[in-house]
């Protein structure tokens, strides 16, 4: 199963969902970071509402994407943590730093077109 | 246990051992009203544990089981009166029964009679027993209760903005139930700012001032930004000694400049009373 990146409004929305292989999480990481670059995307969102737990692997790779999509240039944020996921990537220390962070997906998206604007 | 096992002597099981036989096949008959659902099964069963307490000459065996089914039907929602209602019942037309089974020996009747007596205050007294610890039990899990939830009420002030006040003493446990708490909170409420009150706090130390950003970084994953209110100058004094830092968290002095800085964050612009 791969993880579909979408575009909206000029940005690339990927939504993380149920289990996810190490394998599928790697990819979705590559697979976005081109399409940042290849497609000039003005920013990035990661929506996590579908994630009910995270793991010290996911929770790395979400972070470095989230880092790296920025370091590219593109506002991004990350929504839809829900409470024990936020707990959990608190207690492995992996709370985001510099990457915005809203409730879901519609408020980080009001975000986004705020910063671009 | 309050139960004189040892005084249990031979005569008192033969007496049971006959009460046993009379009631046998015509307990239903001996019973007034209709008894409750629940009490078919609970007869039964302590029928069934007599039988077996008299042929081994082992009471204990009896009260035990006794006081095991009684905790069964206390879970299951059956009151203590009701469930004391039904052991007292039936025991005059038992007696009734037994003295026309042996009409020309009242001292065997007697004998019965006095251990089956007996018997029914053991029981009662078991019973009792099981649903006093059960009691204080369930009064103590709900004074913990209160007191968990007492301990960090999270309130709504305005659209969008949370405010816990911390009272007491922060350590980790309650630390997390807080976090969790806020978490579910925010997210419930959608709330884009959480206030923490510190005031009632009584010392900041490296510890407590861990959890409180722990507690921030966590509600900022899910969407709402936080204000450290009511940092009083002993603690001011007490953090910096420490070295203990904020980061870039927003802390001010009191709740109320805590408020206002929430209400700007938000846009909102108070204005005075209306001249």
């Amino acid at each position: 199963m791969s993880i579909p990146i979408l575009r909206v409004e000029g940005f690339l929305i990927v939504e993380f969902q149920g289990e996810l292989e190490d394998a599928e999480i790697a990819a979705v990481q590559h697979a976005l970071l081109e399409k940042l670059h290849s497609e000039r995307a003005r920013g990035v969102l990661i929506d996590l509402s579908g994630l009910e737990v995270v793991d010290s692997y996911a929770g790395r790779v979400i972070r470095d994407t989230a880092a790296m999509a920025r370091l590219m240039g593109a506002p991004t944020a990350v929504t839809g943590l829900r409470p024990a996921v936020a707990i959990t990537l608190v207690e492995m220390g992996l709370e985001l730093p510099g990457i915005h962070t809203d409730l879901n997906l519609e408020r980080g998206l009001e975000w986004l077109r705020a910063t671009v604007r | 246990m309050a139960t004189d096992l040892e005084q249990w002597r031979e005569e008192d099981y033969q007496g049971l051992a006959e009460m046993l036989e009379v009631s046998a096949g015509q307990a239903e008959s001996l019973e007034g009203p209709a008894p409750p659902e629940w009490a078919v099964p609970f007869r039964a069963d302590l029928r069934a544990a007599l039988q077996h307490a008299v042929e081994t000459r082992n009471l204990e065996y009896f009260l035990d089981r006794a006081g095991k089914a009684v905790g069964r039907l206390l879970d299951q929602g059956v009151s203590f009166p009701e469930l004391m209602n039904l052991l007292g019942r039936g025991s005059a037309p038992l007696y009734d029964a037994f003295a026309r089974a042996y009409p020309e020996q009242p001292q065997r009747v007697e004998r019965a009679i006095r251990a089956y007596a007996r018997l029914r205050d053991a029981l009662a007294g078991r019973a009792g027993e099981v649903y006093a610890a059960r009691r204080t039990e369930e009064v103590e899990e709900e004074q913990r209760r209160i007191i968990r939830e007492l301990s960090t009420p999270v309130v709504e002030v305005w659209e969008g903005i949370l405010v816990v006040p911390i009272v007491g003493i922060i350590d980790s446990s309650r630390a997390k139930q807080m976090m969790e708490q806020l978490l579910n909170r925010i997210v419930e409420r959608g709330s884009r700012i959480v206030i923490l009150d510190v005031t009632g706090v009584p010392s900041i130390d490296t510890g407590v001032a861990d959890h409180l950003l722990r507690t921030t970084r966590a509600a900022r994953l899910v969407g709402a930004r936080s204000i450290l209110a009511g940092i009083s100058p002993q603690v001011a004094v007490t953090l910096v000694r420490l070295g203990v830092s904020f980061g870039d968290l927003d802390t001010v002095g009191d709740l109320r400049s805590g408020l206002d800085l929430a209400l700007k964050y938000l846009g909102y612009r108070v204005v005075g009373p209306e001249a």
